[in-house]
């Protein structure tokens, strides 16, 4: 009995397990660009996160549009987590190199092998940003190599920073074997105006077309044929083709395109709009901007897709005239802003019926006290989206407008408003 | 509608609850009580080492209180109400605290139209009638006093009596185990603590029962090839118990460890308890189930004021069905607070005696020079040999991976490494450890919190 004692005494105290070979420290965690939140945010950021779940890239935006970044101890990515700003891309990284436990040599194309897929594709995406051509060179020089999953994914990364420099490398692919990613090209070559073909496919949609001249603008009016399958052609076609090579095609400036009126169905409209956002040079989407945005004819979903590339100024436009006409709790109007949070002044909302909707249902869920109501959905979102878009001094003069209407200064739902108006109004170019 | 007596009486579940809220209005079980608005808030120190939160909105009436009682409102929350309709000059002007506002932030206001139409109606309850005392009994003559002292002196001689049995009962059951083979006991540990621990609580040695009961987690959480070693260590740490307390069988530590803990009431009045008054700072909190059903509470507390790394620990037990209760303190929370320790070699366990928030910027435990964390654990094992870990200050250090993918500690001039219990979260992976606050138990490190470049850190339990 003695033994036992001084035997678990000596393995307690005098004895102590010892590595069996030679430990390896985990890489640090990356400092990132911006600072950590401060530390009197922290807890509301934690709990919107914690509502939230996956879904916090426009809060990551939101702070990354005021010059902070999130603390690490509320939030690290996930390994699948493509949807967050580029600031948190060296986290990324980070953590699918499963935590910093595997060091790795830059990515180059003689270390290209040893790069997991997963984590290439996000080094690519910070290399695009500061050095494209590099990342350009890496990938002609070794998609030819890679799964036909691959190379669409490389083909894909290619969308950040498109330019005109693109082009060539992207020509290339539209002879690919696998037709995603045939296709994936094909769409990048038409954001940058250029066709795959000899201008056969806008031709035969410029031929569905009659073009009217007046003072005032032009119309297209979609010719009445009575052949079957007519429509859907014209809807493959403006898939296919460019608003710079229709605009050709017609004999008119892509601008003047741009705002020209379009008689024909509902579907036509759609797909033309659709064609404009996605194809259409920046002069030729801000006269979109200016001309269709405002009118109650164009469906307000598609306002998003003429955001993509857009500069902040055009941006503050876009959701001025969003804004007049949501009618999702202001998820559009956050949808077209970003990246461009946490800007847009008070005046943009005030005499919106979204707004004046969004305080009645307020209203409503005060007095129902905890009794659930349908509403709930709604002020929910809109008092989230409202604390994405606007500047600090309206976040705070938003508060007050609704802890006036009864909400608890402390709720929940008031989270991201309090964080915004808090944040430093100074934005991050 | 306003808080009044009339509507504490209408809103009391029953007249027991206000009676139970009347032995609570004494100002020195409220070390804090303070109000902002309609909002009156206040922490009551109950039987336990942590005191409840308990909140009220004066305005719209509704209450909420962190004790597990299934009574709304509780008798900490009429009793809050209680004293700040009698006396609302007691209640200090505050900012409201963030265990406030959050409450406040859940909270939906009644609907007007359900305002008042459920309330109970008043019945029987009175204020009054709950404040009156009970009719005290006759004086005991002289010779009464004298057979109950001789009663209680029995009673204590025969729980030690039965004491004694069992700790010979236990050491016959150590020898068994010893003679009939280490792996066997291993491969058994569960059945045979269970009956041992069993004959344990017979013998009123109900302290040392719950020790054995845990005793299989500790051995089974350990790798296979680690298990003999455990099942030595903690087996020896029995006999050094059993033989210290048959040594001084009036130890009030021993008997602690052995029989049963003082209650608060007698810690604070012993007067040979020991009194720090400090800074201390809450490095954070251990919540754990144990197999009789009670969820043990530890708050790990450091002394922000001490020349070398005090630590104390606050200790708090209550049923598993009454579900999870909130946290009062919050990690990195710092106070002046008067701690009074348990008796003990090396004294760990404490309750807040008085406390009072920080009036300036307290000392970073970080910044402490390095000492040799593993002398001071060995001096605690050296005072106190039947402990099964010991808190420790480590110095600046990183988290590593060894071959086989185990985490360590390691100091960052490698002179040191301690094997982590658990597995680390990617952030303290990829972390600078200016200093790490946790426990040792002389084969695992369990980090509690710890200073990094990230700023101050808690490690998950």
């Amino acid at each position: 009995m003695s033994l036992v004692a001084l035997a678990g005494h000596a393995a307690q105290v005098a004895f102590r397990p010892v590595p069996a070979a030679a430990l390896r420290n985990q890489d640090l965690l990356p400092r990132l660009g911006l600072p950590p939140l401060d530390a009197a945010l922290r807890p509301r950021f934690r709990r919107l996160h914690a509502a939230r779940k996956a879904d916090m890239g426009p809060p990551l935006e939101l702070l990354a549009a005021r010059g902070r970044s999130a603390h690490p101890a509320d939030w690290l990515p996930g390994r699948n987590d493509d949807g967050i700003p580029d600031l948190y891309l060296p986290w990324l990284v980070w953590v699918r190199a499963g935590g910093g436990a595997e060091a790795r040599a830059p990515l180059t194309a003689e270390t290209w092998d040893a790069w997991p897929p997963a984590e290439r594709i996000a080094a690519l995406r910070i290399m695009r940003r500061q050095e494209p051509e590099a990342a350009r060179a890496l990938v002609a020089a070794k998609a030819a190599d890679e799964t036909a999953d691959r190379r669409l994914r490389l083909v894909e990364m290619l969308a950040t920073g498109l330019s005109d420099a693109d082009a060539d490398l992207l020509s290339g692919f539209v002879g690919d074997r696998s037709e995603p990613v045939r296709a994936a090209a094909r769409n990048l070559l038409l954001r940058l105006g250029r066709e795959d073909d000899d201008g056969s496919r806008a031709a035969e949609l410029a031929g569905m077309f009659d073009v009217e001249h007046s003072a005032a603008a032009i119309t297209l009016r979609v010719k009445s044929e009575r052949r079957a399958g007519l429509a859907a052609r014209r809807g493959d076609l403006m898939e296919s083709v460019s608003a710079a090579g229709l605009a050709r095609a017609l004999g008119i400036d892509e601008c003047a395109l741009a705002r020209a009126k379009l008689h024909g169905s509902s579907a036509d409209d759609r797909a033309f709009v659709k064609m404009l956002a996605r194809t259409g040079s920046l002069a030729a989407r801000r006269a979109a901007l200016h001309r269709r945005i405002p009118d109650d004819h164009m469906p307000i979903d598609l306002a998003d897709t003429f955001s993509i590339g857009l500069p902040a100024a055009d941006r503050q436009a876009l959701v001025a005239h969003v804004a007049q006409r949501d009618d999702s709790s202001f998820r559009t109007t956050a949808a077209c802003a970003r990246p461009a949070l946490g800007i847009t002044p008070l005046a943009a909302f005030l005499e919106t019926s979204q707004l004046a909707e969004l305080d009645a249902e307020v209203a409503g869920v005060v007095a129902a006290g905890d009794t659930w109501t349908a509403a709930e959905g709604r002020v929910i979102a809109g008092l989230f989206n409202l604390g994405l878009l606007v500047a600090a001094d309206a976040a705070a003069s938003l508060i007050a407008r609704f802890t006036a209407a009864g909400l608890p200064p402390a709720d929940p739902r008031l989270d991201l408003l309090h964080i915004n108006a808090a944040l430093p109004s100074e934005t991050t170019p | 509608m306003g808080l009044t007596r009339g509507a504490i009486e209408a809103m009391a579940p029953d007249q027991s609850a206000l009676k139970a809220a009347s032995g609570l209005l004494k100002p020195g079980t409220w070390p804090l009580r303070a109000r902002s608005g309609a909002l009156i808030w206040g922490e009551c120190q109950g039987s336990g080492a942590n005191p409840y939160r308990v909140m009220a909105d004066t305005e719209d009436p509704g209450s909420k209180c962190t004790c597990p009682s299934r009574k709304f409102p509780c008798k900490h929350a009429l009793a809050l109400m209680w004293m700040y309709v009698e006396d609302a000059a007691a209640f200090a002007p505050g900012d409201v605290p963030q265990w406030v506002s959050e409450w406040m932030g859940r909270r939906r206001k009644a609907a007007p139209e359900r305002a008042g139409s459920g309330a109970a109606p008043r019945g029987d309850k009175s204020l009054d009638d709950a404040r009156a005392t009970a009719p005290t009994g006759p004086e005991l003559t002289p010779a009464q006093v004298e057979a109950r002292r001789k009663a209680a002196a029995r009673r204590a001689d025969d729980t030690a009596r039965s004491v004694r049995a069992g700790l010979a009962d236990l050491e016959t059951w150590i020898a068994d185990q010893l003679r009939t083979g280490l792996p066997g006991f291993v491969r058994d540990v569960p059945e045979r603590c269970r009956r041992i621990a069993a004959r344990l609580v017979d013998a009123k040695a109900g302290a040392l029962a719950g020790r054995i009961d845990e005793l299989p987690a500790r051995i089974l959480a350990r790798p296979i090839e680690e298990r003999i070693d455990a099942a030595i260590a903690a087996l020896g740490k029995l006999v050094v118990l059993i033989r210290a307390w048959r040594a001084a069988p009036d130890d009030a530590e021993l008997r602690r460890e052995v029989v049963a803990a003082p209650t608060r009431g007698e810690v604070l009045d012993d007067p040979a308890s020991l009194r720090v008054a400090s800074t201390w700072e809450v490095l954070g909190e251990r919540i754990s189930t144990r197999r009789d059903g009670l969820v043990s509470q530890a708050t790990w507390l450091i002394d922000l004021a001490a020349q070398a790394p005090r630590f104390a620990v606050l200790l708090d037990f209550f049923p598993a069905s009454a579900g999870r209760r909130s946290t009062v303190f919050t990690p990195g929370e710092a106070f002046n607070a008067e701690l009074v320790f348990y008796p003990a070699q090396r004294p760990l366990r404490a309750v807040i005696a008085a406390r009072e928030p920080l009036a300036a910027p307290a000392a970073r435990w970080a910044d402490w020079p390095d000492a040799d964390p593993m002398a001071s654990f060995a001096a605690h094992l050296l005072a106190a040999p039947w402990s099964q870990e010991a808190p420790v200050l480590l110095p600046a250090g990183r988290i590593a991976r060894d071959p086989a993918g185990q985490f360590w500690w390691q100091a960052v001039d490698a002179a040191g490494a301690l094997r982590l219990a658990g597995e680390p979260s990617l952030l303290v992976r990829g972390a600078a450890l200016h200093a790490t606050a946790g426990l040792w138990d002389g084969a695992r490190f369990s980090p509690i919190a710890a200073h990094t470049d990230w700023g101050r850190l808690v490690f998950d339990a």
